[in-house]
Parts: C-alpha cells; sequence; structure tokens
C-alpha cells in the first residue's frame, strides 16, 4: 500500500530518527567551519542532509536540508534561505539512490557524489542568475565575474561556477557518509529506517546488554 | 495504586540470532519496596529496567521476548509494547539527555510531562511549585537547563519525573555522577519515595543499596544469580566479590574485625 | 506598533519580491527606510544584545561585499560609457549598474531577513509554525537543532583536542588533514548517534509520543489566524510576483 508522504516521514524520524536529524541540521552548519578550522577546501554544508538521506529516508533528508538553510539565514548568510531548492534535490536524490543500494557498494560512491554535485550545480544556476544575478557574498562569485567576462552568459556563467566545486565537494561529502556508515555497528544501524542501505561491518557487530 | 511488579520467566533478545540479554529473568517485587538490581556493566540491568518501562517493546520492534510480566493489575505477554507513561517514571543513566533541550527555563522543564498529559493551569502551577521546593530548585526555577551543574541537573531530571505523579520509580545507576552529600540526598529521596512509588533501581556498587534496598538482586550475563533481602544478600557477599566492587566493604573490615555486619555498615552511613 | 510572527513573515516575503522589482536607486533608499525602521518600531529591533551586534556586524559586512562587487563589475564588464581610473584600469557604467541594481537588491533582502531573524527567536518561530498546523514532530525538531548548535562546537574542540593528543594529523599536509578531519567527523556522529537513541527513549519516556502539542512560556498557542496586516502583504506579494512574471515574459 503506497503510504503518504505524512506518513512516510512520520516513519523515518521515529525513534532515534528526530534527534539524529536535529544533529544532523546543527552538522550542516558546523562541518563546514571544521573544514576550515583544519584548512581544508571544501564545503561540507549538505554532509548532514547527505546523513539523513541514507540513514533515515528522503523526505527527513529534505526537512533537514531546508530547516538548515533557514537556520543558516538566520544565524550567518540571509542568501541561503534562497538556497533551499538545492537542499530538496540533495535530499530527494541521495534518498533516491540509497533506497537503490548504491550506498552499499563502495565503487557507486564516488559516483552518485559526481552525479548529485552536477544535479546541485543545476538547481543552484537558476537561482544564483535569476534572483542574485551571480552574486551570492561568496569568493566564488569571482568565478562568476570571470566567466561571464569571457563571453558566457548570466545562467551559464552561473552555471561552471558550480561545476567547478559541487562534484567536488558532493563526492567527498558521499565518501565520507560512506565511511561513517560503514564504521558504525549493526545494533546501531538497525535503529534507523535506512540502515539496511548501508553495508555492515561484520567485525564491529556484537551485541551489548545496555 | 503503588504495584507490585512480577516477572516471570522473561527472555529477551534485540534482534533475531543474537544473543539474549535477559535469561529467565524470575523477579517479585512487593508493592511500596526498593529492589536493588546489582551487578557490573554489560549484566542486563540497564536492559531490564528499560524493558520494565515499555520503551524497549516500543522502539526495537525486531525484538523478540518470552514470558510475562505483571505490574499492579496490568499484565504484558510478553513485555509491555507501548511506553508506560505516566504511571512509571525512568530516571536515565545519562541525565544530560533526560531533560528534552528544547525548554528555555527550568520551570518549563518540569511542566514538558505535564504539557504531554495534557494538564495545564493551576494543577499544572501547583505540580511545578511543589516540584521545585521538594527539591530545592526554587532559586532556578528562571534558569537554562543548559547552565545547570550536574548535581543540579541530576535535581532537575528527578524532579521533572516526579511531575506526573508515577507510581512505579525505574532508577537507572542514579548515585553514579553525584557527590557524597549529594548521595545522601538520594538515600533521603529514596526513602520517602517507597511511602508512594515501588522503586528498581539499578547499582554497580553496594553501598547505595544497602542504605535504600529492601531486596537485593544480583545480575550477571542477563542472568539473575541472587534475590534475596539484606542479611541474605550480606551473608552472601563473599560468593559475588568478583562481580561487584567491595573496596569500601574491605576498608570497612580492616577497620574493625569484631564489629558486626550491621553495624559496619550503620557506621558507614552516619 | 506591534507586529506578531506572520505580520513579519509577509511582510519580509513582499520587502523580498519589491527588491527584484525595483531599480537600484530605490532599492538603495527602501534599506535606508528599513534601518530606520529597526531603530523605530520595537517589533522589528534586534532581540538581544547579540543579536544587535550580529546585525551591524552582517549587514556592514554585506555592504562592503556590495560596493565591491559593483566596482569588479564596473571593471570587468564593458559597454556604454568608461570612466578612466588610475592604474590604467575603466570602469564602465553598464557594469556599475549591474553592480549597483544587484548589489542594492541583494542588500534589501539581507537587510529584511536580518531584521526578520533578528527580532524574533528561533522559539517564536516554532510557536508560529505550531500554530500554523505543523506537525509537533517538525517543531520539535527544529528547537532540538538549537540544542544540537549550542552544544556541537563544544563537542568538535573536545574531540579535536583529544584526537591531536592521540597523535591524529591535524596540523600537517593537506591529505593528512583530511584523514584527520575523518578521525574528528567519526566519534562526533556515533556519538551523536548513541545519543539520538538516549534522548528519543527520554522523549518518549516523558510522554513525547503522544502528540500533543508543545507549549511555550505555558501557554499552547491558539490555531493562527491570519490578520489583516498578513493579508495586505500576502497580497501585496502576489501582485509583485504577477510583475515578475509579465516583466519575464515581455523580456
Amino acid at each position: 500500500m503506497t503510504k503518504t508522504i505524512r506518513e512516510q516521514f512520520q516513519l523515518e524520524i521515529a525513534g532515534a530518527g528526530l534527534p539524529f536529524v536535529a544533529f544532523c541540521i546543527a552538522l550542516n552548519l558546523t562541518a563546514g567551519q571544521l573544514a576550515s578550522a583544519l584548512k581544508l577546501p571544501i564545503y561540507l554544508d549538505s554532509l548532514g542532509t547527505v546523513l539523513v538521506a541514507v540513514l533515515c529516508g528522503p523526505w527527513s533528508a529534505i526537512m533537514a536540508g531546508v530547516f538548515s538553510n533557514i537556520l543558516g539565514s538566520a544565524f550567518g548568510n540571509p542568501v541561503m534561505l534562497f538556497f533551499s531548492p538545492v537542499m530538496i534535490v540533495i535530499g530527494a536524490f541521495t534518498g533516491f539512490l540509497a533506497k537503490r543500494g548504491w550506498f552499499r557498494k563502495w565503487y557507486l560512491v564516488p559516483i552518485g557524489g559526481v552525479l548529485q554535485g552536477v544535479l546541485a550545480a543545476v538547481a543552484s544556476a537558476p537561482i544564483a542568475a535569476y534572483l542574485f544575478s551571480g552574486v551570492m557574498l561568496a569568493g566564488t562569485d569571482v568565478l562568476v565575474i570571470y566567466f561571464r567576462s569571457v563571453g558566457n552568459t548570466l545562467l551559464q556563467s552561473v552555471f561552471f561556477q558550480g561545476l567547478s566545486s559541487d562534484p567536488v565537494d558532493k563526492t567527498i561529502t558521499y565518501i565520507l557518509v560512506y565511511l561513517l556508515c560503514r564504521s558504525l555497528p549493526l545494533r546501531l544501524l538497525q535503529r534507523f529506517r535506512g540502515g539496511n542501505n548501508v553495508p555492515r561491518n561484520e567485525a564491529l557487530n556484537r551485541t551489548y546488554a545496555l | 495504586m503503588v504495584p507490585t511488579i512480577d516477572i516471570r520467566s522473561l527472555h529477551y533478545q534485540y534482534f533475531e540470532g543474537t544473543p539474549t540479554v535477559l535469561t529467565d529473568i524470575n523477579l517479585h517485587v512487593l508493592s511500596g519496596s526498593c529492589a536493588a538490581l546489582l551487578g557490573p556493566a554489560g549484566a542486563g540491568k540497564t536492559t531490564l529496567l528499560q524493558v520494565l518501562s515499555g520503551v524497549v517493546g516500543s522502539q526495537f520492534t525486531t525484538g523478540k521476548a518470552d514470558g510475562r510480566i505483571l505490574i499492579g493489575d496490568q499484565e504484558f505477554l510478553p513485555i509491555p509494547s507501548r511506553v508506560l507513561f505516566p504511571e512509571v517514571g525512568y530516571l536515565m543513566q545519562d541525565v544530560s539527555v533526560q531533560l528534552s533541550g528544547i525548554k528555555e527555563t527550568v520551570a518549563e522543564e518540569l511542566a514538558f510531562s505535564l504539557d504531554n498529559l495534557g494538564i495545564t493551569g493551576d494543577e499544572r502551577s501547583r505540580r511545578v511549585s511543589a516540584a521545585l521546593s521538594e527539591f530545592d530548585l526554587a532559586h532556578l526555577a528562571h534558569r537554562a537547563p543548559s547552565r545547570l551543574s550536574g548535581g543540579e541537573l541530576q535535581r532537575v531530571a528527578l524532579a521533572s519525573l516526579l511531575v506526573s505523579n508515577p507510581s512505579l520509580l525505574l532508577l537507572d545507576e542514579p548515585i553514579s555522577a553525584l557527590d557524597s552529600m549529594a548521595q545522601q540526598r538520594m538515600v533521603s529521596f529514596i526513602r520517602s519515595a517507597k511511602r508512594t512509588a515501588t522503586v528498581l533501581l539499578s547499582d554497580s556498587g553496594i553501598d547505595f543499596a544497602l542504605a535504600v534496598a529492601d531486596l537485593f538482586v544480583v545480575m550477571d550475563g542477563g542472568r539473575i544469580l541472587f534475590t534475596g533481602n539484606r542479611n541474605q544478600f550480606l551473608n552472601s557477599l563473599q560468593s559475588f566479590s568478583h562481580l561487584l566492587p567491595i573496596s569500601l566493604w574491605d576498608e570497612v573490615l580492616s577497620q574493625s574485625r569484631r564489629m558486626t555486619v550491621d553495624s559496619r555498615i550503620t557506621r558507614v552511613f552516619t | 506598533m506591534r507586529f506578531d510572527v506572520g505580520e513579519k513573515l509577509s511582510a519580509t516575503l513582499f520587502l523580498i519580491l519589491l527588491a527584484i522589482i525595483l531599480p537600484w536607486y530605490l532599492n538603495a533608499a527602501l534599506v535606508l527606510c528599513l534601518l530606520i525602521a529597526r531603530s523605530t518600531v520595537p517589533s522589528i529591533r534586534p532581540a538581544s544584545q547579540v543579536l544587535r551586534r550580529r546585525f551591524r556586524q552582517l549587514s556592514g559586512y554585506f555592504t562592503i561585499v556590495v560596493v565591491l562587487m559593483t566596482l569588479v563589475n564596473g571593471l570587468l564588464m564593458e559597454g556604454g560609457t568608461q570612466w578612466e581610473v588610475p592604474g590604467g584600469f575603466s570602469i564602465s557604467r553598464v557594469g556599475l549598474e549591474f553592480g549597483l541594481r544587484t548589489g542594492m537588491r541583494l542588500l534589501v533582502i539581507a537587510t529584511s531577513l536580518l531584521l526578520f531573524f533578528g527580532s524574533t527567536t528561533i522559539p517564536r518561530i516554532a510557536q508560529f509554525l505550531q500554530s500554523a498546523g505543523w506537525p509537533v514532530q517538525l517543531v520539535m525538531t527544529l528547537l532540538l537543532t538549537l540544542h544540537f548548535v549550542e552544544t556541537l562546537p563544544d563537542r568538535v574542540s573536545m574531540i579535536f583536542t583529544a584526537q591531536e593528543a592521540r597523535g591524529a594529523p591535524v596540523r600537517a599536509n593537506m591529505f593528512a588533514r583530511t584523514k584527520g578531519f575523518f578521525l574528528i567527523l567519526s566519534p562526533l556522529v556515533l556519538s551523536a548517534i548513541v545519543e539520538s537513541i538516549d534522548r528519543s527513549m527520554a522523549l518518549e519516556l516523558r510522554g513525547f509520543h503522544r502528540g500533543t502539542k508543545l507549549t511555550f512560556d505555558g501557554e499552547t498557542a491558539a490555531p493562527g489566524r491570519m490578520t489583516i496586516v498578513s493579508l495586505a502583504f500576502l497580497v501585496l506579494s502576489f501582485f509583485c510576483i504577477l510583475w515578475i512574471i509579465l516583466q519575464w515574459f515581455q523580456q
């Protein structure tokens, strides 16, 4: 029987799902700061969204992504709010891949990351181009100006700017999430609706009495 | 009504095909008494408490259970499949996760359980005020829970349990993070709580249990190895020396070999 | 003059859409009006000292970025009148206008959102969402996120220090630092999962699963009613959207 979106969402956040989604939203907001502290040139602002998509499901991942952007707007860059559709795309697509087992095979993970990055660039380009004329108050705005100066349209320039960073960032995110989930013992994985979306690390599968 | 607890032949495993975490548990706890579950880490104490609270049956849908549990006049075959709130109050081992994390003041935090019960207005205010004064928290009513010390957090967590007037208290290692003064307060609290509730607590040591418990249950590996009253427990204590830390016991023994067992315990706690 | 959360939200939506329609000089005037309103209208004043400071810092930052972007666009784009500047560069009128148009639009949007989020705390937003009919689990998730946002930096710092003490390569070359990043992320996520499991049990043990609405300051907000002010802003926003669509087709 087809479940309604509300029912599916309730199933995804049942039990440990709800607090974990809240943690992942906070992770979206702070993972980038951690990367900066380690002087790594990556954003990882969708790390939490991808984690939720894999372990819980697409609907809770969409919620995590949108809430991240709302809170990101509230705490720092107001522009983030308008890129919520990009987070919706990330949550939905990653959830779709996870359900089809793409996070169970290591060689599919980077392919999925690249595809996700291209999709994210496609989704963010119209928003950045038509709403903000390519200016998003970030260092990458210079890239947009450069692409425009060599003859591309605004939309093309913004898309190329996205293509220069999103596939790399999303591939790293996917690989990190795969490695993180792979290091979780079965008893923890099975507390989440999407626990079967990741490979089981047999060496870690010991039960314990609480 | 203050319930008795009767557990018959309880077996439980979290997932099929994995080792059983509770094996052949048989336990009878009288109404208004305090039973202490003792044993090392991994003995199954927390699991048993959580099974009784209903949270295991509610959250672990893959769990396999056999046996029967009777709490008061409610019978569960084999275990409660829903959380038995508000009849049961459960104090978690880590009190920092006990609090909701969303309330801005201690008073609102105490009222969280009442909100979930739909208790509003004067009754809500009355219960919150009573809990604040009983646990000496009135001066902290408007403080943010994130700014509480460990001992204050413990008091708030306990108070938040009791606002819903549970008749069964399940306390998971209630003194593990407390200093000796706070432990003394916990002893007083449990002695008075027994008037209106049945208490089951877990501990990995014996000192606290000796001060408050009427029934002593020694567990290891998911099984009950011993059940008995205080005297029976003390007489059998040497059998469990490998399971229970008795460093304080050694200290007491070395100080006075001529004193009786009960006097030694009295001396420790006065 | 007091505005509730719904009215502020609909006003913010209207201002954002207005920023897309108006020319740059009207947007500049709008920014000035918003800054004056911030000081004179109690409902949109920042709710705390911290928020006031954040508003000042962020609005100053955005202003500087807008000025820089305007100049850069003027330097790199060609067309229309060109003005020579020292250093052998020239600034084009087309570039400047483009920069001013996008910059002022961004400034209005940023200022509107800063005013909204600065004067409305997240718990108030959550209360509004609940009264608007959002499921209580969504509202709980939003509020619980604040708890994690507060505690996460300390946890990260603790794990960072612990891993560095164990010899994790957090200050070496980039490859090593990437490995160090994972060594910090892994225990962080693991501890978060364990905490999530415990928190979910604690919430259920305190009766949260019953689905009763959350209270704020002891009150459960009544179902929200749209006020005249909100309705007016929403109607104006609707007309703005129509105008934008019309302009887009005409292009």
